[in-house]
C-alpha cells in the first residue's frame, strides 16, 4: 500500500493506494463546533437525515434509491459537532456515486415535509435512547467533565426533544453553508484513478466556498469528586464510566507515556490489560472492562475513562476492585516486564493494520484530522515505542490521581445507591 | 491441461496428508493420522495471518438442562492446558496474546464453536502450538471455573437486559418445541448456575477432537509452510475410540401460529415475528435473506417506507442465522409511542399479503448489488475472510463461499414471493411481543 497526501481549496487529507483495489471508501469529517447549544445540537440530530431527504432533481426516495441501484452507501454522523460522512463503493459505481454526492452537497432540498418526518423520527429515537444505559453512563460522566457550551456536552433527550420543532429549513441551510465552508479532512482507501476521480468531486463540492477556520469553545469544569447515578430500571447490569479530565493534548510530551499506561491499565479490547486480568478474569466481576483516552486533540485536552458494567450485587464489590487498580497503577506505575511487552503489543497492533484497507483507512483519517502530515504520523506511532518506563510511571502519577475520579453510573440502581455513592 | 493449470487444481503432496481441493485460491486437505481438515488461502504482502479452528458442536449438542454448556466450554479454553501449567504460565491463549498482542476470540453458535488468532506471521507456529493444547489438555477445575460461570453469567446479564434478546429467547423457545435450536446459545441462567466442572469437562472430550474440527489458515503464509506448521503441531493428537455424539431430533409439525410475550418496565415496545427458513448455504437461505433485507434493510426497504416513514414504528430489523438446519429468523419492529401491538401486526400482516413482484423487481435488484458490494468489502482481510468462512466450513460446505455471486444472481422477483407466501403462512409463524410498561 502507497500513503499519499493531497490539498485543494478547502480541503487537505490523504489516501492509501492499492494496485489493483476494487473497492472505493472515502471519509469526510469537518468540524462545526463554535459554542454547543441544544438548539445546534437539535439541528444536527436532524441534518443527517435531512441530507439524504432530497437533491437537486431527486426527492428523497429518488436520491436514496440512486444510491442504492449502485450497491453504494454514503452515510453522515456527527458526533461531538463533528460531521463524518462515508462513502463506500465499487470500483465501477465510484463515479455515479461521486456525481449524486456531489448533487446531495450542491443542492440538498431540506423540504418541509421530510423536516416534519425528520422531527417524529428523532423524537422517537431519543426515547429509545433514554434506556442505552451505555450511552447514558457516558453522557453523565462527560457532562461532569464540561461545561454545556463545550462541544462534548450532551443535552437530555426530553432537552433536545423540546427543541425539535424549533429546527427550520432556514437552520439546516445555515447548518450546511457551515458544512460546505469548514476545512474537510478527506481520507480515501482504493486504486490510484479512483483517488484522482474522488478528489475532482471533492473539488467540484468546494467549488465557489470561502473557507472558514471555527473557533470552538472548550470549556472544561473544575473537578467535583463526584458520582452520578442515573436509574435505568428495565437494565439488568449498571454500567459505569470512571475517570477525570485529562489536561494533555496530543504534542504534550506527557501523552503518549500516558497512553502507554493506560493501555498497561485496561487495552480496549482482549484481555492484556491489568482491569481483565483482574477484575474479570481472577474476580469474575464483569465480562469486560476497558481504559483509554478520549477526544484528545491537537489543540484541544480530552479525558480518560474506564468503561464497565456490573450486576447490581456486585456494583460495590466491582468499584472497589477498579478503584483498587487505578491506585496501584496510580502508585507503583508499570513494571519492567509489562513495559517490555506492552512495546511489542503496541507495535503488533500498528502492523495488523495492513490486513485490511478499511481499518489502515480509519487509522490514519485519524491522524489527518489532528493536522498530522505522513511524515508526523510515522514519527509519532515511533514515539509511542520509545517512550521510557520512567515517563510512563510519572505521567500516571501525576495524571490519573484516584481521589479525583468521576464515577457515573446507569441501569438498576436504585438499591445500591447509597452503597455505592458511599465509595468515592 | 498445462503444468500450472495441473497445479492449480491439484494442489502440493505433502506425506501425511490427503488432498481433497484446490477451488478460487483455497486448498483443501485432511491430515491422515487424525482426520484434522485443513483449509487455507495465501493472502501475500501483508505480513498478518489468521488462524482459525472451528468444533462442529454448538448449542444444538446439549441436553435439557445443561443449555449454554458448549458455549460456557469455549470460556474454559482460555484457562491453562497441562503444558502451561508445566510451564508455569496462565493460559496459552491468554499468554500468546499477552506477548504478542495478537488479536483473539471466539464465539459459539447452534452447531458451532470457533476459535480465532489474528497476528503478525512470524507467530504462526505459536499460534496453532496453542491451538493443538486446548483442544484437549484445557485443565477444567473450580479454581478457574467458578470465576468464569461468573463471567459467563454477567454476559447472560448483559444480552437479557436487552429487550430484543430477551424476546428472540421466548420466540424460539415457543417455536421448537423438541429440535435443540429451541434455545439460545447463552442458555437459561438456572442451567448456567447448575454447570460443574464434571460435566463441562465430558462435553469436552466428546466434541474437542482432531476429527471434528477443521483449522482455516488465510494470510500471509504459503501452502506448503502452513500444512507443515499444522501437521507438526496436531499431527500426534489422537481421538477417542467413541463417536461424535450427534442428536437427531426432528421438530414435529407445527399447527398454527405460535406466540410469545414478555412484560417488562421498559420504554420499548417491540413486535417480532419469526419464520421457519431452510438452512445454510442453500439457495434457500439466500432468497430469506435477500428477502428479509428487500423487508427490513434500510430506509428503502417495504417495512421501513411503510412504517418507520409513516411514523407507525421506530426502527425495522431483520435477523437471520447461518444454521444448518432449519432455524427461526425474526424481523424486529420497534413500536413507535402509543402504537398497539395487535393493530401493528394486523398492518403488518396486510403489508406482507399485499407485497407484489412489481413491488419486489426493484428492490431485489439493489438488495443483490449492496450484498455484493458488502460482499467485496468483507473479502478485503485475512480476518473477514477467516471470520466469513466459519459458516460454511460449519455446514461442511465452504465451496459456497466461492458461488456467492451466482447465488444472489440467481434470485428472482418470482422466487422471493414465494419464499415470502411461505414464509409468513400462518403454521410456520412464531410472533412475539415485547410489552413495555412505565
Amino acid at each position: 500500500m502507497d500513503y499519499k497526501t493531497f490539498s485543494g481549496e478547502g480541503y487537505t487529507g490523504g489516501g492509501i493506494v492499492k494496485k489493483g483495489e476494487r473497492t472505493m471508501y472515502c471519509k469526510i469529517t469537518v468540524d462545526l463546533h463554535q459554542s454547543h447549544s441544544v438548539e445546534q445540537s437539535a439541528c444536527e440530530h436532524i441534518y443527517t437525515d435531512a441530507i439524504f431527504s432530497g437533491a437537486g432533481k431527486y426527492d428523497r426516495e429518488a436520491f436514496i434509491n440512486a444510491v442504492s441501484m449502485l450497491g453504494a452507501s454514503i452515510t453522515a454522523n456527527i458526533s461531538n459537532s463533528r460531521l463524518t460522512i462515508i462513502l463506500k463503493s465499487i470500483e465501477n459505481n465510484t463515479g455515479t456515486l461521486l456525481k449524486l454526492f456531489e448533487t446531495m452537497m450542491q443542492e440538498p432540498t431540506f423540504a418541509g415535509s421530510e423536516i416534519i418526518r425528520i422531527q417524529k423520527q428523532v423524537t422517537n429515537e431519543l426515547r429509545e435512547h433514554e434506556e442505552n444505559a451505555k450511552a447514558v453512563a457516558l453522557e453523565l460522566f462527560v457532562n461532569q467533565l464540561y461545561a454545556k457550551t463545550d462541544r462534548r456536552y450532551t443535552n437530555t433527550p426530553a432537552e433536545i426533544t423540546k427543541t425539535l420543532g424549533l429546527c427550520t429549513n432556514k437552520d439546516l441551510k445555515k447548518l450546511h453553508k457551515a458544512v460546505l465552508s469548514g476545512m474537510w479532512t478527506v481520507t480515501i482507501g482504493s486504486n490510484a484513478e479512483v483517488l484522482k476521480k474522488v478528489t475532482k468531486a471533492i473539488d467540484a463540492c468546494k467549488k465557489g466556498t470561502t473557507p472558514v477556520i471555527l473557533t470552538g469553545e472548550h470549556s472544561q469544569k473544575a473537578h467535583i469528586q463526584k458520582t452520578i447515578l442515573h436509574n435505568i430500571p428495565s437494565k439488568q447490569n449498571i454500567e459505569f464510566s470512571i475517570g477525570g479530565a485529562l489536561p494533555l493534548t496530543l504534542h504534550h510530551p506527557d501523552y503518549l507515556p500516558f497512553v502507554f499506561g493506560m493501555n498497561v491499565l485496561g487495552k480496549w479490547g482482549g484481555f492484556t490489560g491489568r482491569l481483565m486480568s483482574t477484575v474479570r478474569e481472577k474476580e469474575g466481576l464483569t465480562y469486560g472492562i476497558y481504559a483509554h483516552t478520549q477526544t484528545v486533540e491537537g489543540t484541544e485536552q480530552g479525558y480518560w475513562r474506564i468503561m464497565t458494567f456490573f450486576a447490581p450485587e456486585k456494583s460495590v464489590q466491582g468499584l472497589t476492585s477498579t478503584i483498587r487498580e487505578i491506585t496501584k497503577i496510580h502508585k507503583s506505575g508499570v513494571t519492567q516486564a509489562e513495559y517490555e511487552r506492552f512495546k511489542i503489543i503496541l507495535r503488533t497492533q500498528q502492523d495488523m493494520l495492513a490486513d485490511s484497507l478499511t481499518a489502515s483507512v480509519n487509522s490514519l483519517h485519524g491522524y489527518f484530522c489532528a493536522d498530522f502530515n505522513l511524515k508526523e504520523v510515522e514519527e509519532y506511532k515511533n514515539k509511542l515505542m520509545s517512550v521510557t518506563r520512567k515517563e510512563v510511571n510519572n505521567a500516571l502519577k501525576i495524571y490519573l490521581d484516584p481521589t479525583m475520579l468521576t464515577i457515573s453510573g446507569a441501569g438498576p440502581v436504585a438499591n445500591q445507591k447509597k452503597e455505592i455513592q458511599s465509595i468515592s | 491441461m498445462s503444468k500450472k493449470q495441473k497445479k492449480a487444481t491439484s494442489g502440493i503432496k505433502l506425506p501425511g496428508y490427503t488432498f481433497l481441493k484446490v477451488k478460487g485460491g483455497f486448498s483443501h486437505y485432511i491430515l491422515k493420522t487424525n482426520g484434522l481438515q485443513v483449509l487455507h488461502k495465501q493472502i501475500l504482502g501483508t505480513g498478518v495471518t489468521t488462524s482459525n479452528i472451528t468444533y462442529k458442536v454448538g448449542a444444538r449438542d446439549e441436553q435439557a438442562g445443561e443449555s449454554g454448556l458448549a458455549h460456557m466450554l469455549e470460556h474454559m479454553l482460555f484457562k491453562p492446558t497441562k503444558h502451561d501449567l508445566k510451564r508455569k504460565v496462565d493460559s496459552g491463549a491468554m499468554h500468546f496474546e499477552r506477548d504478542v498482542g495478537c488479536i483473539l476470540n471466539a464465539n459459539t453458535w447452534k452447531d458451532r464453536t470457533t476459535y480465532f488468532f489474528s497476528y503478525p506471521t512470524e507467530h504462526f507456529n505459536r499460534a496453532l502450538q496453542v491451538e493443538a493444547e486446548r483442544m484437549t489438555d484445557v485443565v477444567i477445575t473450580d479454581k478457574e471455573f467458578l470465576p468464569e460461570r461468573n463471567n459467563v453469567l454477567s454476559e447472560f446479564d448483559m444480552y437479557f437486559g436487552d429487550p430484543y434478546y430477551a424476546l428472540s429467547v421466548q420466540m424460539v423457545c415457543s417455536a421448537f418445541h423438541s429440535h435443540p435450536y429451541g434455545h439460545e446459545t447463552i442458555g437459561f441462567r438456572e442451567d448456567i448456575e447448575r454447570y460443574t466442572p464434571e460435566k463441562l469437562d465430558t462435553f469436552y472430550k466428546n466434541y474437542y477432537r482432531p476429527d471434528n474440527a477443521t483449522i482455516t489458515i488465510v494470510g500471509d503464509v504459503s501452502l506448503s509452510d502452513a500444512l507443515s506448521a499444522v501437521k507438526e503441531q496436531f499431527g500426534s493428537l489422537k481421538n477417542p475410540a467413541t463417536v461424535v455424539p450427534r442428536h437427531d431430533i426432528p421438530e414435529p409439525k407445527q399447527e398454527g401460529v405460535r406466540r410469545a410475550e414478555i412484560t417488562r418496565p421498559s420504554n420499548t415496545n417491540v413486535l417480532c415475528l419469526g419464520v421457519r427458513h431452510a438452512g445454510f448455504p442453500t439457495q434457500s437461505w439466500l432468497e430469506t435473506s435477500t428477502l428479509f433485507s428487500v423487508l427490513a434493510g434500510g430506509s428503502d426497504s417495504i417495512l421501513h417506507k411503510k412504517l418507520v416513514d409513516t411514523g407507525l414504528a421506530t426502527s425495522v430489523e431483520g435477523a437471520i442465522e447461518p444454521t444448518s438446519e432449519t432455524n427461526l429468523g425474526l424481523l424486529f419492529i420497534t413500536l413507535a409511542p402509543q402504537q398497539n401491538h395487535k393493530e401493528t401486526e394486523d398492518t403488518v400482516m396486510e403489508i406482507l399479503a399485499s407485497i407484489t413482484v412489481k413491488d419486489i423487481t426493484k428492490l431485489l435488484k439493489k438488495t443483490i448489488q449492496g450484498a455484493l458490494t458488502a460482499e467485496l468489502f468483507a473479502r478485503g482481510s485475512s480476518l473477514r475472510i477467516a471470520m466469513e468462512l466459519t459458516e460454511y466450513v460449519s455446514a461442511d460446505a465452504w465451496e459456497s463461499y466461492l458461488k456467492t455471486e451466482t447465488m444472489l444472481n440467481a434470485i428472482t422477483p418470482k422466487q422471493l414471493i414465494a419464499c415470502k407466501d411461505a414464509l409468513f403462512a400462518e403454521d410456520q409463524m412464531t410472533i412475539g411481543y415485547f410489552k413495555g410498561i412505565q
